[in-house]
């Protein structure tokens, strides 16, 4: 459905996209995941060719994408980052006239705006300027905005920036849903968690270009990390760290005395934690919390990267 | 037209303030056009009777018979033969002109001396006024007595001329009667009912208009960009004939027919459409550079009362100084209160006039033009900056 390839933008001396190549199907939820200044807006703004690239070539739908692809642009729908609303016109009124710049016919259009008011629940709210609603409504007229002419391709430039945890799960909720009923989705977020929780496949993006892709899973498995486990509350010496390093499938043990703290991360394997358990208590180490994680997109970013995804 | 209907759906919004701006013009207007006078310049003359003291120090035939004269055409006021009597009076406009006639008044004008003495205050038009008719009296007595009349015969003739009614035909030089029309005062204050308007209407949408994600939305979207300033474009046309027509309906409801039935209709109607031109490169500009409603509203007062006040259009260049006068040749304000007052001031206008009209009217279109670029650059700007 969408073929990016090559793709170079440089702002004067900085490299924005850095020969960036992606490959979207249609049906995916698509997660484009990156911390801030990695690349993803410059890159979704490239796509829907408000961008000029140096370097590159873009299909959409099979085409190739310009600025007047009006064909291709009319399938499109996008939701950015910031609400992007007429602060003088009521919720109907700006569903409408966002609608209104994909459908012409009249009838057609109120039906499509109401069932994008109905979808993002703002039933109640039709008559309401923007100033008058919350942070999370304000939100969800962004969203109805951006898709309410029913759009083959939904583009949601980190949709749920500044919003509360109840909105979040409602938005997220609303995207499967629009997967569901056959649009495809370009999700970008530096939430790891949510593209964890709804993206079929994901490309994370570091200095402008695509460090790794694939689902969830084989992003994992692309990593050494298979579990982490954490001990609280222990007292190891020297000689007991080394030990636990020195087990199987342990390949790091970081030991904080002034915490008492131990992580250890493990290759997969079956029994890692069971057998770091038998160790303490054959060494009769008391510990306080233990508990073990599997690896996130996150450990996934930072193993590739040597960084947090959020620094 | 979807792009189209925006602009009204906000503007709509913003009604309320458009009319508050033609409102307190059209106010402004009917208020200052009844203060004044109506009465033409040939629609009657009266000559004008001023307070005139005679102070007689030698009395006689002539003294006698300059007072009967003076006195067929003004006020005489007795007053105390004091200089400082004199003064006071004078100062305090008690009295306009003070003739003192001296002791043997006849010989000393028989032997071609001064006769007479005037005190005034000097400059006034009432000094000028009076003293021509006392030497007109005083060469008529010397002619006369020249010619061999006697000074009785010669005095006589002069109250006989003083008496002969005179008859007074103005000519009505500028064509206009001397009259302004009504609809000439309506129009000389429209530039600020054309300028808060469109600003407080227009400036919102852009305002909105320009805003990144907005932006960014409408560029993605299907209708090409240049159908979406096409659409802003007649946007502008449509508001701008829309502000335009309430004040035309206005004014020919106040004048009955106001300029459609008076003078230079044409030359009105263009200078008010060359300004609305004004106005709404204004209101392009003004939208461009404000980002908040607060900001908006604060420049559209500075814009319309700062450009009304030194163009001229609420009061006269004139009381502004020298320095200031220059200054306002750069506004777009002068300009058109310098055309509207042509067209006040003259029922026809003459092939120089009409070209000081053209040049007023030109110069507010090359004003709209440079406002309009300006902005152009600055959008640009803008544009590269976000980018």
């Amino acid at each position: 459905m969408i073929h990016i390839e090559n793709l170079v933008k440089r702002y004067g001396e900085v490299l924005a996209l850095d020969h960036l190549n992606l490959d979207i199907a249609e049906g995916e939820i698509f997660g484009l995941l990156g911390p801030n200044g990695s690349g993803k807006t410059t890159a979704i703004n490239c796509l829907l060719a408000l961008l000029k690239y140096d370097k590159g070539e873009i299909t959409v739908f099979g085409e190739p994408m310009h600025p007047e692809s009006y064909e291709q642009k009319r399938q499109i729908g996008i939701v950015p980052q910031n609400v992007a609303v007429f602060e003088q016109m009521s919720v109907y009124e700006n569903i409408d006239y966002f609608c209104g710049l994909y459908v012409k016919e009249k009838q057609k259009r109120r039906e499509l705006v109401e069932e994008a008011i109905a979808f993002v629940g703002l039933e109640d709210y039709r008559k309401m300027l923007p100033r008058k609603l919350s942070g999370g409504l304000l939100r969800r007229l962004n969203i109805a905005c951006g898709i309410a002419h029913q759009p083959r391709l939904i583009i949601l430039d980190e949709p749920t920036v500044a919003v509360d945890p109840q909105s979040r799960n409602k938005i997220l909720e609303g995207i499967v849903a629009l997967n569901k009923k056959g649009s495809t989705i370009i999700y970008t977020s530096h939430y790891m968690e949510e593209v964890e929780q709804i993206c079929t496949r994901i490309v994370i993006m570091d200095h402008g270009r695509c460090i790794a892709s694939g689902t969830t899973e084989e992003l994992k498995r692309m990593i050494k990390t298979g579990e982490t486990i954490c001990i609280e509350g222990v007292m190891l010496t020297d000689g007991q760290t080394e030990a636990i390093r020195a087990l199987p499938h342990v390949f790091q043990a970081d030991y904080a005395q002034e915490e008492n703290r131990l992580v250890i991360k493990c290759t997969s394997a079956k029994h890692n934690l069971i057998r770091v358990l038998n160790y303490l208590q054959q060494e009769e180490v008391p510990f306080g919390r233990v508990f073990s994680e599997l690896p996130t997109l996150n450990d996934v970013f930072l193993e590739i990267t040597g960084k947090e995804l959020r620094d | 037209m979807t792009v189209f209907k925006v602009y009204f759906l906000i503007i709509r919004r913003n009604f309320a303030a458009i009319l508050m701006y033609i409102g307190i013009f059209a106010g402004i207007a009917v208020a200052i056009q009844a203060s004044f006078q109506h009465t033409g310049m040939t629609e009657g003359f009266s000559a004008m009777k001023l307070d005139v003291a005679v102070v007689d120090r030698g009395g006689g035939i002539l003294s006698e018979t300059l007072q009967e004269v003076l006195g067929l055409q003004h006020d005489l006021v007795t007053i105390a033969d004091d200089e400082q009597v004199i003064q006071e009076e004078l100062y305090y406009g008690n009295v306009k002109y003070v003739l003192i006639v001296k002791d043997k008044a006849l010989e000393k004008l028989q032997a071609g001396e001064q006769a007479v003495q005037s005190i005034t205050v000097p400059g006034t038009i009432a000094a000028y006024y009076v003293e021509a008719q006392v030497n007109a009296f005083l060469n008529e007595i010397r002619t006369a007595l020249a010619g061999g009349f006697s000074p009785e015969e010669a005095c006589q003739e002069a109250v006989a001329l003083a008496t002969i009614p005179v008859n007074v035909e103005l000519v009505d030089k500028n064509g206009n009667a001397g009259i302004r029309e009504d609809y000439n005062y309506y129009f000389a204050y429209m530039p600020y009912a054309f300028l808060g308007a469109a600003i407080m209407s227009l400036s919102i949408v852009i305002m909105e208009l320009k805003k990144k994600d907005i932006r960014r939305r409408m560029q993605s979207s299907s209708v090409p960009f240049l159908k979406q300033n096409l659409a802003a474009l007649i946007s502008f046309a449509v508001l701008g004939a829309v502000i335009w027509g309430i004040c035309m309906v206005i004014q020919t409801f106040l004048y009955r027919g106001g300029v459609f039935g008076g003078n230079h209709t044409g030359y009105y109607l263009l200078n008010s459409i060359v300004f609305m031109l004004v106005s709404l490169s204004l209101a392009y500009l003004t939208g461009t550079v404000s980002n908040t409603p607060t900001v908006l509203n604060g420049m559209a007062n500075v814009i319309s009362l700062g450009l009304c006040f030194l163009g001229g259009i609420f009061v006269p260049i004139e009381m502004l100084g020298e320095k200031m006068g220059k200054v306002s040749r750069f506004l777009p304000t002068y300009w058109y209160s310098k055309t509207n007052g042509l067209l006040g001031d003259y029922g026809v206008l003459d092939a120089e006039q009409i070209k000081s009209v053209w040049l007023g009217i030109a110069i507010q279109v090359v004003f709209a033009a440079a406002c309009i670029a300006v902005t152009m650059a600055i959008r640009q700007r803008q544009l590269q900056e976000k980018e």
